[in-house]
C-alpha cells in the first residue's frame, strides 16, 4: 500500500456551516483553464502539500483512500480536488454525496469557489439555490461538457439509477465515504475506473436494513463501510493519504474522542483557541457532562427539556474566538440527538429560536456549529441495545462543537452499563463516562 | 408479586428504574387499578389494554 | 420511545392471565407447500440429523445418511419445487452446512447439499418460505408471561401451545399453529422471490456452478440488496397489523393525530395535529393515512406526502400532502399515518439496475481483479507541492 504522510503547514478550514468563511479564489465570469500553476479556482489545495499529494496521487491515477477526524476539511478537500481535476487535469470527475443535504453543500462550495459544477437533481424535491457559476440540472440536462472537464455531484442514490453511459468519469470522487456501502462502492465502479474515497472513520456505520448473517466476518462483506473493504480487498493498489490535524476540535476534545474512536487514526488539535464564558466570566471547559433524573424513557420530557434550558443557557454568552469576542447567537447552536423523536421534540421546545440547528446525529454528520448541546445516546434506556451503544453515534455527537459542548446525560446509565453484557461499545461507553467524571 | 416468574420480575425491575414504579406499581397500574399519569404508566396501560383486546391465545397454565 | 413500557404491559397480562397474548393478528410465518422439520447436531466431527414431514415418520441419520434422508423428504435440488426448512434449532442450519460442505461436487449428494446451501442463503430473508425458525416466529406472534430472554427457547412455545411431543415431529405441530390463519401482507411476495432464487439456484447447479466458492463482490452486493428490500418489506407486513400498529405508536413510527383545520377534497395540503411530539415521520416522507384509530382496519385508506412540521401551542402539526381522491375532512377527525409500503414493483425494477451496474465491464471493484491502473502525468509544480519524503 502507498502512502503518502500528512505533513506541513496548517491551513485555514473553509469555515463553519453557520458563518461560512471559505478561502475562496475570486470567481471568474467564465470556466477557467488556465495554463498557469496559480490561476485556477482551486489552487488553495496546492498550500499544504498533504492536500497537495492527494491531488498529485488522484491527477497520476491513483485509486485512494484518505481517512480524516472531524473537522479537519475533509468537505473542503473534496471540492478542491474534484475541481482542480476538471479544470488542470481537463478530468470528469463524478463527486457521489451520501445525503442530499451534503450533495447540495458540496455544490454550493463548488459555486463559491468559482467552479461550474452541476448538481444532478430530482424534479421530486425543492431546487435548491446554488451561487453562479454552479447549478442545478434535472434529467437528461445533466451530462459533462463535450470537451475538457467538469464536475458532476449528486447522491450515491441518484447515481446508481444514472446511465454510466452518458455519465462516465474519470474520477468518482465519494465524499463521507464511510457512510457508503462496499456494495455502493461497486455498483459506482461503473461510472469510473478510478476511485478516490474521502471521509470519517469514526463516524456511523453505514445504514442497511438487511440481514447480513452470509458474509459475517468477512473483510470485504458488501455491507462494511466501503474504503475499509476496498482496502481489505485491493490495498496494495489503494494510496491512503490520512488527514492529521482538526481545525473544529479544541485540545481536551480530541484528547477525549482521538484513543476511542480514532485509534488507528492519530490526530491533534489545530484549533485556534476559542471558548465560551461562563456566568463568572472564565471560560467554560471544552466538554461538560449535564447530568439528570430520568423516569420517561427516552423520550422523557426531563432530557428534551434539559437539552432546550441548556441551550437558552448558551445563548448570549460571550464567546472568544481568533476574530475577538461576541455574544453566542442562535445560529451558533446545534442540538443533535440519537432520536427523530428526540430531535422533534426540542425543535418544538425551541420554536422561538429557528436558527439553531436541531438534528439527530445522522442527520448533522458533516455539520458544525461554535456551540452543541447533545444529548447522550444511552439516556433513558435500561436495556442497552446496539443502537445506543453505537459508537459512530457517540462519536458524531461528540464532535460537532468548536468551543463548548454540553452534554446530556441520564445519572443511571453508569449503573445501565455495568449491570449490562460485556461489549466492546458498552466497554469504550463506559469509559467515556468516566473520562467525563461522572462519578 | 402476583403470579410472576422471578425473570420477568427483574426484567420489569430494569426496564422501570427511574420511573418511581415497582413492579407490583406496574401491575396495578397497568391493569387500570391505581391512576398514574406519568408516560411509563400510559404506556403499560395501553399494553394491557391492547392484549385484552387482541383476546389470548395458547393454553390456560 | 414508549414501546418497551408497552410491550410490558403486554407481557404483565400474559403473566396474570396465564395465556399467551398475541403481538400479530395475522401469521409472521408462511405456510409452505413442503414443510420439513429438521434438527441437526454436531459431536465428536460426526454430524447427526433428525427430520420430518406431515404425515410421516420422523427419521434420523448421521453424514451422508443423514443427507441420504433428508433428499428422501424431498430438499434436493433436483425437486421442482423448494422444501422449507422448519426448525426450532438455531444452530441446525449452520450444522448442515457445514455437512453439506464435506460433499463433493457433482456427487449424488451434491444436489441435496446445493438445496442446504439456498436454505442458508434465505435464511437472511425474513418471511419463513424457505426457512422458517419457528421459535422466531412464536415470539414475533405471541408475547409469553416469561421475561424475554424465556422465550429464546423452543421447551417454553411447545408448552405454552400444548405440543407435548419433544422430537422433530412436534416442531411441525409448534410450526402449524405459528403459521396458523391469515398470513401478514407482503409475505406471499416474499415467497415469490424466493421461489424465484431457488429456480436460480436450480439451474446454477444445472450449470455446474460451485456454491462452496466465496461469493464475488457484484453477486455479494445484489445479494444485500435483495435482503435490504426484503428486510424494508417485512417491515411494512408488521405494520399491516393493527396490532403491531398500535405498538408501533409508541415507537414513533405510526402517527396518531386528528386534523387541525376542515379541509374539502380540493385542499391538497392537510394540517394535522400529533398526539405526540415524538413523531418520528419526517418532512418528504410517504405515508399511508386513513381515518380512525391505529388498530382499526380502515375502509379506505390514502397516500400522502409529509411536508412542513410546525409546533403550534406545544404540539406537533404535520403538513400532509394529500390525493384528490380523498374525501372532505372535518376538524377534529382523527387520522392515522404510518409509512408507505414499499413498491414491489420498483424494488424488482431497482434490483435489475443496480445487477446491471454491478455485472457491468467497467467496474474493476466488481470483477475482483487489481484495478489497471491508468497513469497520467502530473505537472512539475503539482509533483513538487505534494512531494513526500519517504
Amino acid at each position: 500500500m502507498r502512502t503518502i504522510p500528512g505533513t506541513g503547514s496548517p491551513i485555514a478550514p473553509s469555515g463553519p456551516v453557520a458563518a461560512p468563511e471559505a478561502r475562496v479564489a475570486p470567481a471568474p465570469a467564465l470556466c477557467p483553464h488556465p495554463s498557469l500553476a496559480t490561476g485556477w479556482t482551486a489552487s488553495a489545495i496546492m498550500d499544504d502539500p498533504t492536500t497537495a499529494g492527494v491531488l498529485h496521487s488522484a491527477w497520476s491515477g491513483d485509486s485512494l483512500v484518505a481517512p480524516a477526524p472531524p473537522g479537519s476539511g475533509k468537505t473542503r478537500l473534496v471540492v478542491l480536488l474534484a475541481a482542480s481535476l476538471a479544470e488542470r487535469a481537463k478530468l470528469r470527475v463524478g463527486i457521489a454525496a451520501q445525503t442530499r443535504d451534503q450533495a447540495v453543500e458540496l455544490a454550493r462550495r463548488l459555486g463559491a469557489l468559482g467552479h461550474p459544477g452541476i448538481l444532478a437533481w430530482s424534479t421530486a424535491h425543492p431546487t435548491p439555490a446554488l451561487p453562479a457559476p454552479a447549478r442545478c440540472g434535472k434529467g437528461v440536462q445533466v451530462r459533462f461538457p463535450s470537451s475538457g472537464g467538469g464536475v458532476i455531484v449528486s447522491t450515491t442514490a441518484r447515481w446508481l439509477v444514472s446511465d454510466p453511459s452518458r455519465l462516465a468519469c474519470d474520477v468518482m470522487i465519494v465524499d463521507e465515504a464511510w457512510q457508503a456501502t462496499y456494495a455502493d462502492l461497486g455498483a459506482l465502479g461503473a461510472f469510473a475506473g478510478q476511485v478516490v474515497c474521502v471521509g470519517d472513520p469514526g463516524q456511523i456505520d453505514p445504514v442497511v436494513t438487511g440481514q447480513v448473517s452470509r458474509w459475517q466476518g468477512s473483510p470485504t462483506a458488501p455491507n462494511l463501510p466501503a474504503p475499509d473493504a476496498l482496502l481489505a480487498a485491493h490495498g496494495e493498489a489503494i494510496s491512503v493519504v490520512r488527514l492529521r490535524h482538526t481545525w473544529r476540535l479544541g485540545p481536551q476534545t480530541t484528547a477525549l474522542i482521538q484513543p476511542v474512536f480514532y485509534p488507528d487514526l492519530p490526530f491533534t488539535s489545530r484549533r485556534p483557541d476559542e471558548f465560551v464564558k461562563g456566568d463568572d466570566g472564565d471560560r467554560l471547559p471544552e466538554i461538560v457532562a449535564h447530568r439528570v433524573r430520568v423516569a420517561g424513557g427516552p423520550g422523557d420530557p426531563a432530557l428534551v427539556g434539559a437539552c432546550a434550558d441548556l441551550a437558552r443557557g448558551l445563548l448570549g454568552r460571550a464567546m472568544v474566538t481568533p476574530e475577538g469576542s461576541r455574544s453566542v447567537a442562535a445560529d451558533d447552536l446545534a442540538v443533535v440527538t440519537a432520536h427523530v423523536g428526540q430531535a422533534a421534540a426540542v425543535r418544538a421546545l425551541l420554536a422561538d429560536l429557528p436558527g439553531v440547528l436541531v438534528g439527530t446525529a445522522n442527520q448533522l454528520q458533516g455539520l458544525e456549529r461554535a456551540a452543541v448541546v447533545a444529548l447522550h445516546p444511552l439516556a433513558g434506556y435500561r436495556d442497552v441495545s446496539g443502537f445506543g451503544t453505537d459508537l459512530g453515534r457517540a462519536c458524531v455527537m461528540l464532535s460537532r462543537h468548536r468551543s463548548h459542548l454540553a452534554l446530556v446525560v441520564d445519572s443511571a446509565s453508569r449503573d445501565v452499563l455495568s449491570g449490562s453484557e460485556p461489549t466492546a461499545a458498552a466497554g469504550a461507553h463506559m469509559r467515556l463516562l468516566e473520562a467525563l467524571d461522572m462519578g | 408479586m402476583r403470579r410472576l416468574g422471578a425473570g420477568l420480575v427483574g426484567h420489569a425491575r430494569r426496564l422501570l428504574v427511574g420511573t418511581e414504579l415497582s413492579v407490583d406499581d406496574a401491575l396495578a397500574v397497568a391493569a387500570g387499578e391505581v391512576s398514574n399519569p406519568g408516560i411509563a404508566a400510559s404506556a403499560l396501560r395501553d399494553g394491557w389494554a391492547a392484549a385484552e383486546q387482541a383476546g389470548v391465545g395458547g393454553r390456560s397454565k | 420511545m414508549s414501546a418497551e413500557w408497552f410491550e410490558l404491559g403486554q407481557r404483565l397480562h400474559a403473566a396474570t392471565s396465564g395465556r399467551l397474548v398475541p403481538r400479530l393478528r395475522h401469521a409472521p410465518l408462511l405456510a409452505g407447500a413442503k414443510p420439513v422439520a429438521v434438527r441437526a447436531t454436531e459431536q465428536g466431527g460426526v454430524v447427526r440429523v433428525s427430520a420430518a414431514a406431515p404425515g410421516g415418520q420422523p427419521g434420523s441419520g448421521q453424514g451422508l445418511d443423514g443427507l441420504a434422508l433428508l433428499a428422501g423428504l424431498g430438499v434436493s435440488l433436483d425437486e421442482p419445487e423448494p422444501a422449507t426448512l422448519v426448525t426450532d434449532d438455531p444452530g441446525t442450519l449452520r450444522t448442515l452446512l457445514g455437512l453439506a460442505r464435506t460433499v463433493a461436487v457433482g456427487c449424488a449428494a451434491d444436489a441435496v447439499a446445493g438445496h442446504i446451501a439456498w436454505w442458508a442463503d434465505r435464511a437472511d430473508f425474513p418471511g419463513g418460505g424457505a426457512v422458517a425458525d419457528v421459535v422466531a416466529g412464536c415470539r414475533a406472534r405471541w408475547i409469553s408471561g416469561q421475561a424475554p430472554k424465556a422465550e429464546y427457547g423452543a421447551a417454553l412455545w411447545r408448552d405454552r401451545l400444548g405440543v407435548g411431543d419433544a422430537s422433530v415431529a412436534g416442531v411441525l405441530d409448534v410450526y402449524a399453529q405459528a403459521t396458523a390463519g391469515d398470513p401478514l401482507r407482503f409475505l406471499s411476495d416474499l415467497a415469490t422471490d424466493d421461489s424465484f432464487s431457488y429456480d436460480m439456484a436450480r439451474k446454477a447447479h444445472c450449470d455446474g456452478w460451485d456454491w462452496r466458492r466465496p461469493d464475488q463482490t457484484s453477486r455479494a452486493a445484489c445479494g444485500l440488496r435483495g435482503r435490504c428490500d426484503a428486510a424494508d418489506l417485512y417491515a411494512a407486513a408488521l405494520l399491516s397489523d393493527p396490532l403491531w400498529r398500535a405498538r408501533s405508536v409508541h415507537a414513533g413510527s405510526v402517527v396518531v393525530g386528528r386534523i387541525a383545520v376542515d379541509a374539502p377534497a380540493t385542499q391538497r395540503v392537510v394540517p394535522v395535529a400529533c398526539a405526540r411530539l415524538d413523531a418520528r415521520l419526517r418532512a418528504g416522507a410517504e405515508v399511508l393515512w386513513w381515518l380512525g384509530a391505529p388498530g382499526e382496519v380502515p375502509d379506505a385508506d390514502y397516500t400522502g406526502t409529509v411536508g412542513a412540521g410546525a409546533v403550534v401551542g406545544g404540539q406537533l402539526v404535520l403538513d400532509v400532502k394529500t390525493p384528490f381522491n380523498r374525501p372532505t375532512l372535518k376538524a377534529g377527525d382523527l387520522v392515522t399515518l404510518m409509512p408507505a409500503p414499499p413498491s414491489v414493483h420498483r424494488q424488482h425494477h431497482g434490483q435489475m439496475v443496480y445487477r446491471k451496474l454491478q455485472y457491468s465491464r467497467r467496474s474493476w471493484l466488481t470483477s475482483g481483479t487489481a484495478p489497471a491502473v491508468r497513469r497520467r502525468s502530473v505537472p512539475l509544480d503539482v509533483l513538487l507541492a505534494g512531494a513526500s519524503d519517504d
